[in-house]
């Protein structure tokens, strides 16, 4: 199997799912040895779900870090002893050389003194974990914003770019006053799709949009019809014509060409 | 990335105040995952204790060709979550939530919603619900093939389909986003 044949398999997604066995996955490996462009594609693919995961990311309760670090001091050898045994000893005796009056005193002072302590560290605890909360929910919200102004702003300069020109895909006989529009940029090698006038696919069913290249439908993705901005689609250089065809929901393969929507010539 | 491999090499010559940076890195994704998969905070906090345990012990052994940091403490943890969730009282629980109202949305149950939703939310526009349900049992939960199928009630075929444009998606998705990386490798940096 050539490289792209391989590419096409979904093997390779799969196994950066981890839903290869051993045998498909030692076949990726050979193929990521040889191609190292296959292993790029690898490497971002498992980026982008290490991306994903992250935005589940929840922040542990503070005091979780410092029972899994103190798990991890204490589980390789340990050379020193216990701490202050012995300090505490000689202290307490240094104590009771003192007028005995002195040390209930001296005792009750400082539990009062500890006690204050203490409640002034468990409500300063308090406010930083509810801070530190706010912080990880900002920070969310802040790259959150900065995607979505990242993800606006590629879109409007891509439309803006001199090469960039929009097809008009019209109905077929399937439904005549169907419409949807796709904006290519040859020089940059990006294709948006505008699906919103498009009626709403029927239910099980998807919209896929296909590039006709010397006669052959090339896949350039699912439609996403509920997407309310434009839809990045998969690029293909030199196709002759825009097709959308109705497909079981997830998409296929192979277009369904009985089930064309609509279509422009480029 | 240089951070990255930096906590890679600390964390394979067994370098132990690694374990803090690695632990800032990681913990809070870690933590959202498992938390996912057990809801029940106490259960999760427990996971992720043990994940850093044993990466500590087995740090040597770590092979970044096969996968990333983050996937490799993603199945320590996982592995963990699983035992526990093997246990009979989670089945029972497990077995009378459906997956639509289960697995995406049972961590509504759970303290955590308010976080919780905001990640939620910044996935809604970019990936359909049905692909975050492969990825979800497929990366988050350790299930095979035939056994999403089962679950999600589809042909094999589809769940491969959608394994393929779920990662499609979000490449496209995050491909260009180092954003967050920086960000995070920022905040990080002055630990190391």
């Amino acid at each position: 199997m050539n490289k792209d044949k391989f590419l096409q398999t979904g093997l390779l997604e799969q196994y950066v799912l981890g839903l290869t066995d051993e045998a498909e996955a030692r076949e990726v490996e050979a193929y990521a040895e040889a191609y190292p462009e296959i292993a790029q594609e690898i490497k971002e693919m498992r980026g982008a779900l290490d991306d994903y995961a992250r935005q589940y990311a929840i922040m542990p309760p503070e005091e979780l870090k410092s029972r899994v670090m103190k798990e991890i001091e204490g589980s390789g050898h340990r050379s020193d002893p216990a701490p202050s045994a012995g300090q505490e000893i000689n202290g307490s005796g240094s104590f009771s050389a003192l007028s005995s009056w002195v040390n209930p005193i001296l005792v009750i002072g400082l539990m009062c003194l500890s006690f204050l302590f203490y409640r002034g560290k468990a409500n300063a605890e308090l406010q930083l974990s509810s801070l530190s909360n706010e912080y990880s929910v900002f920070r969310q919200d802040c790259e959150e914003e900065k995607e979505s102004l990242r993800q606006a702003q590629r879109v409007y300069a891509s439309l803006n770019q001199p090469g960039t020109r929009p097809y008009e895909l019209k109905g077929t006989a399937l439904n005549p006053n169907a419409v949807a529009w796709v904006y290519l940029n040859q020089e940059e090698q990006v294709a948006y799709l505008n699906a919103q006038p498009l009626p709403a696919p029927p239910p099980g069913k998807t919209y896929q949009l296909w590039a006709d290249v010397e006669g052959e439908m090339i896949n350039m993705g699912v439609v996403d019809y509920l997407q309310k901005d434009l839809q990045l689609m998969n690029f293909i250089a030199g196709a002759e014509s825009l097709n959308i065809t109705i497909e079981p929901e997830g998409g296929s393969d192979h277009p369904t060409v009985e089930l064309l929507l609509a279509n422009v010539k480029v | 990335m240089k951070h990255l491999e930096t906590i890679i090499k600390r964390l394979q010559s067994g370098d132990r105040a690694v374990m803090s940076t690695l632990y800032d890195e990681f913990a809070p994704a870690l933590y959202g995952v498992v938390l996912r998969i057990v809801h029940d905070e106490a259960i999760a906090q427990d996971i992720v204790q043990e994940t850093f345990i044993k990466a500590w012990k087995n740090g040597g052994s770590y092979d970044p060709g096969k996968g990333t940091l983050f996937t490799w403490l993603l199945n320590i943890a996982r592995n963990g979550a699983i035992d526990k969730t093997r246990s009979a009282a989670f089945r029972n629980q497990r077995q009378t939530a459906s997956i639509s109202d289960g697995e995406r949305n049972s961590s509504a149950l759970s303290t955590v919603t308010a976080t919780d939703h905001i990640g939620l939310r910044k996935m809604v526009g970019a990936l359909e619900d049905k692909y975050q349900d492969v990825i979800e049992l497929a990366y988050f939960q350790g299930f095979t093939q035939p056994e999403i199928a089962e679950r999600l009630g589809l042909p094999l075929g589809t769940v491969k389909t959608r394994a393929r444009i779920a990662l499609r998606e979000l490449r496209k998705f995050f491909s260009e986003a180092g954003v967050s990386k920086t960000i995070i490798i920022a905040l990080a940096l002055p630990f190391v």
